[in-house]
């Protein structure tokens, strides 16, 4: 009785949400496709004389029967990836129902993506995937990556250097074309391309004037690095103006998207085949996929990937509790609504996958502004005493050692977590290859327990000792000069609107409660949130969540590289200082923590030996230590929801799913999970 | 004529009967109407004058218990046996790490009897008389104490007190609002009324104007108009402005319909001929003619008011935290994951629905009461 009269609340809500977002459409029918035989049926089906190696999928057995395609050994590169199964070797077939909330899909190219460089599938560091091998010359100028001979596009066509050479020379050096630019990563120290050699098929070979250890794993982040590099040649020169005969570059750029038009030529488990714009993706086998599992399957066992969009949040919430999905990664991101979640799996034949972690190191987290001033356009001459002196007071020590042991980290926990968690300080992922070797989870664990306790005494110690005390009585500590002082919260959705609204409630009143007058500033969905966050402008503290794995190939979180937009933490002038090259921003004076952080990353980019490299990241972790926190971090990591079907096999119990880097679910190898028939 | 039919040894009296007597007179017989008269100046004295008074804590508290259900009252003592006195029972958190999720359960061995006129946390009253005293509570001297009727919210805040303090302002926004839209549409409607040919036009079709749009995106656009940078008090303010806005319309046309059947009734055209000013005429001799009518309008037209803050609250587009409304509290509460696990987040409900109801009954009372000639 009382289970009725909840679902019929939800049923409620739901009506109400989904007329409110105005999104009144049906759901849409399941998609139709076609029946699948038997998986036995292909170990004896195939009627060609000399029995395969391999085995190939029931609906492509068909159209090779049919004359529709080769033989899967012609399809299969020279020598296939073997790809290890999770559980069991599977059997073929099915739809996979996945949702995402974005027109843009990125959580759904995550499931596909295939880069030349891979995280390896349990995060321990980097692995060879559509590339071979890659290699460094001694002095590490000189990158040679070296492709799997024998790789097919989709729709059959070889995959070569000429596809990458297309890309470069035709798009990304094309001024004609500015969809595609000239990547980061592929520039000299002056700014200029770097030299491309394509000296047959499978070789590629990349000329830098500085030593890049790092480079080849760039190609390894998400699906955006390796993204604008996946040029099928054969497929593109139709709509390219120096190829083809009255073709446009608006053209191409509408057609020249992998994830929006169909029959787009992919080296992925699934192509795109269906696509209605705002609301549904069909992925279908790619029949020339390269990869097989240790029988000799061809891979992937799924036939189909159907995505829908499903913006409203309460909505998806409620499509994912009811069982619409046979497995989504990141359907609900939410770790408070596991319960919900659990609650629902039995009826509706799912679980939840253990083992799925945030990778949270500050979930909540408070970036503290080390380059606060008041206006946008800075200049030192205009700017007010007060300005000036709100910096040097942020800048001082003691001033951000009393912020972290002011708040009460056991309550973030108790309001945000339900009380399940572990307060902590700001760290990265505590799943990160820096902190895998015994020495490294002590700086770890040195990181997470620095300046963590709560503590208001000590922090009106703090306070005190700086000058940082109320002078004129009312109540409320004033600058040293005697000026009166309003710390500003920026309030962003960075990390979830619900964790973040409430964790600076609470944050709010630890510090009122040290003396400290505290102004929190909405500015989620403001137009100036992010010209505030990137430059530094008016905040003292802005909500964040820290989260990654590989410091070298995304730094922010320690080394301030970069400001004035992606990549702006807590030292966005000094960062952009870096970023361009002495131009903008503000020079780290020496000795200071931002000085000493950029100098560690100039030696670590210099540094051949992987091992060396983590000890240059412990050194500068070290620096946080002493002369930081420069994120105010409230509690660590959390589960996240994996709700897979009971019949959907071959999901590890291990994965990180807060750092988008590695790229995860497609780390882990769904091309290999599958589905009961 | 009614009073013909009056007895004669009543005449005297019955004669001298002020119109606003006899609409007295005919309001108090009926009861609905009065019970939603008490219950509106109950609604407004509570949360609007004495909420610091009536509510057990004050507005910025907040417990360790973290979205705990309601705690039953019973009517026991410390012993358990039976008094006169009501108590609560306490509550203690138990975390199920299987579903990872944090519940609170009744401790029938505690029992925390309830105190009326306690000293508690000090405040002002009514802003100005500083005192502690709050019409119940526990124990002052028991830390361990807590009594909260209707459970607490996710930051540990007793949902009873806040009730109380949002009601305040949604109650507020509707009566503020509604004087602001009474004498707007009254002026507009008279000068519309009054002055007829192209003023009437003007004004009317401003009426139209504003009332064709579809209200919520009307709102919604005029809210998210509403900088951010402004302090929830203004913001209140402007947003009782934006009501007032969209809604003098209605009042408007009907004052002008009255005021076009008046202005040619003789004693209008006498005052006129006698050379009285447009100002008097119409504030003197007309609209004292309309006030009746419009008061009713008025009454009735308060709930929408409170039901637009709460529905724009609701939306995200109204009143926003740290001001508390019943609109945000019902914000707090817009998640299937409250829904499923404290649903009694939404006892505010009750609330919103009592306020309106009474409004509703006090103004069909009215409506009735303002024609005591009409016989039904």
């Amino acid at each position: 009785m009382k289970r009725n009269v909840f679902w019929l609340l939800v049923t409620g809500l739901a009506i109400v949400a989904t007329i409110i977002s105005g999104c009144a459409k049906p759901t849409p029918a399941p998609t139709e496709v076609p029946t699948e035989a038997p998986a036995e049926k292909p170990t004896e089906a195939p009627p060609t004389e000399v029995p395969s190696a391999y085995n190939e999928a029931p609906m492509l057995a068909d159209k090779v029967a049919a004359g529709e395609l080769p033989p899967v050994d012609e399809r299969l590169p020279e020598e296939p990836v073997v790809i290890p199964v999770v559980e069991s070797v599977g059997q073929y077939g099915g739809t996979w129902h996945n949702v995402t909330w974005w027109p843009g899909c990125g959580n759904i190219k995550m499931v596909l993506y295939d880069p030349p460089v891979r995280w390896k599938a349990d995060y321990t560091g980097y692995e060879p995937g559509l590339a071979e091998s890659y290699e460094w010359s001694d002095d590490g100028k000189t990158i040679t990556f070296k492709f799997r001979k024998g790789i097919k596009w989709s729709d059959g066509e070889p995959f070569t250097t000429e596809d990458l050479k297309f890309w470069w020379e035709d798009l990304a050096q094309n001024p004609d074309y500015k969809t595609v630019q000239v990547p980061w990563w592929a520039r000299n120290s002056d700014g200029s391309p770097i030299t491309m050699e394509f000296p047959d098929d499978y070789t590629w070979v990349l000329h830098f004037d500085t030593p890049q250890w790092i480079m080849p794993y760039v190609l390894a982040q998400g699906f955006w690095e390796w993204e604008p590099l996946m040029k099928p040649k054969h497929f593109l020169t139709q709509w390219h103006p120096k190829y083809t005969e009255g073709a446009d570059y608006d053209t191409l750029d509408q057609m020249d998207r992998w994830f929006e038009t169909p029959g787009y030529p992919c080296l992925m488990a699934w192509c795109l085949k269906e696509f209605t714009p705002s609301e549904t993706w069909l992925f279908e086998r790619n029949p020339y996929y390269w990869k097989v599992d240790p029988e000799g399957n061809q891979l992937p066992y799924i036939d189909y990937v159907h995505v829908e969009l499903v913006e409203d949040l309460e909505t998806r919430k409620l499509r994912v509790a009811q069982g619409s999905y046979e497995c989504t990664f990141r359907g609900v991101d939410d770790p408070t609504e596991i319960p919900f979640l659990t609650e629902q799996s039995e009826a509706n034949n799912y679980r939840i996958v253990p083992g799925w972690m945030n990778g949270a190191g500050a979930w909540p987290g408070f970036m503290v502004n080390m380059d606060y001033h008041e206006e946008q356009e800075y200049d030192p001459a205009t700017e007010s005493e007060e300005s000036k002196e709100i910096r040097e007071l942020v800048r001082t020590r003691e001033f951000r050692k009393g912020l972290s042991v002011a708040l009460d980290r056991q309550r973030i926990v108790d309001v945000v977590w339900e009380g399940i968690g572990t307060p902590q300080a700001f760290t990265i992922s505590p799943q990160s290859w820096h902190f895998a070797s015994p020495e490294g989870q002590k700086v770890f664990e040195e990181w997470a327990a620095a300046d963590a306790e709560y503590d208001p005494e000590k922090a009106k110690e703090y306070f005190d000792s700086i000058g940082f005390v109320d002078q004129d009585g009312d109540g409320w500590r004033d600058l040293p000069s005697g000026k009166s002082f309003t710390l500003v919260i920026d309030l962003n959705d960075w990390g979830g609107e619900r964790v973040t609204t409430e964790a600076t409630e609470v944050y709010k009143k630890n510090l009122e409660d040290v003396g400290v007058k505290v102004l929190v500033n909405n500015v989620i969905g403001q137009p100036e949130a992010a010209t505030r966050g990137n430059y530094g402008v008016g905040w003292v503290l802005r909500t964040t969540h820290a989260s990654e794995l590989d410091i070298w190939t995304y730094p922010d979180w320690i080394f301030p590289l970069r400001g004035g937009g992606e990549g702006s933490r807590s030292f966005p002038m000094q960062g952009l200082w870096y970023q361009s090259g002495g131009e903008e921003g503000w020079e780290p004076e020496p000795g200071s923590p931002a000085a000493k952080l950029q100098a560690l990353y100039r030696k670590g980019l210099q540094e051949p030996d992987e091992q060396k490299r983590h000890e240059i990241v412990w050194e500068a972790i070290r620096v946080h230590i002493e002369d930081g926190p420069f994120v105010i971090g409230a509690s660590g990591d959390q589960p996240m929801p994996v709700v897979c079907k009971n019949f959907f096999h071959n999901v590890p119990e291990y994965g990180v799913l807060g750092p988008w880097a590695p790229g995860s679910p497609g780390n882990v190898h769904p091309e290999q999970f599958w589905m009961e028939q | 004529m009614a009073e013909q039919k009056v007895p004669e040894t009543n005449k005297k009296r019955q004669i001298s009967q002020s119109y606003w007597s006899l609409v007295w007179w005919k309001f108090k017989k009926n009861k609905l109407a009065i019970v939603g008269g008490i219950l509106i100046i109950l609604f407004y004295s509570i949360c609007g004058l004495f909420a610091e008074f009536f509510a057990p804590y004050t507005l910025d508290y907040q417990s360790d218990y973290l979205e705990a259900r309601p705690q039953p009252v019973v009517f026991k003592d410390e012993e358990g046996n039976f008094s006169l006195r009501p108590a609560v029972y306490g509550l203690e958190e138990k975390i199920d790490q299987t579903l990872r999720k944090r519940f609170y359960e009744v401790n029938r061995t505690k029992i925390y009897p309830i105190y009326f006129f306690v000293k508690a946390e000090p405040y002002k009253l009514l802003g100005f008389i500083p005192t502690d005293i709050h019409l119940f509570g526990t124990d002052p001297a028991d830390p361990e104490a807590h009594v909260f009727l209707f459970g607490t919210d996710r930051l540990g805040r007793d949902l009873f007190s806040r009730i109380i303090y949002g009601g305040r302002l949604s109650l507020l926004i509707g009566l503020l609002g509604q004087i602001l839209t009474f004498t707007l549409g009254m002026v507009m409607g008279a000068i519309s009324g009054y002055y007829g040919g192209v003023t009437d036009v003007i004004v009317q079709r401003m009426t139209e104007f504003v009332g064709a749009f579809p209200d919520i995106p009307l709102f919604m656009a005029l809210a998210a108009a509403i900088p951010v940078t402004w302090s929830p008090i203004l913001v209140y303010f402007m947003l009782t402005l934006i009501l007032v806005f969209i809604r003098w319309g209605g009042l408007a046309r009907q004052v002008r319909g009255l005021i076009l059947s008046l202005r040619e009734r003789e004693y209008v055209l006498a005052a006129r001929s006698f050379g009285a000013s447009d100002a008097r005429l119409m504030f003197r001799h007309l609209l004292p003619g309309t006030l009746s009518h419009c008061i009713v309008i008025a009454t009735l037209m308060i709930p929408g008011m409170i039901l637009s803050e709460t529905a724009l609250s609701w939306l995200g587009l109204g009143l926003r935290p740290p001001l508390t409304s019943w609109g945000v509290l019902l914000q707090e509460v817009s998640s299937v994951r409250s829904i499923r696990f404290a649903p009694w987040l939404l006892t505010t409900v009750p609330f919103v629905l009592l306020a309106v109801l009474s409004f509703n009954m006090l103004g069909d009372g009215l409506r009735d009461a303002m024609d005591p000639y009409g016989g039904r």
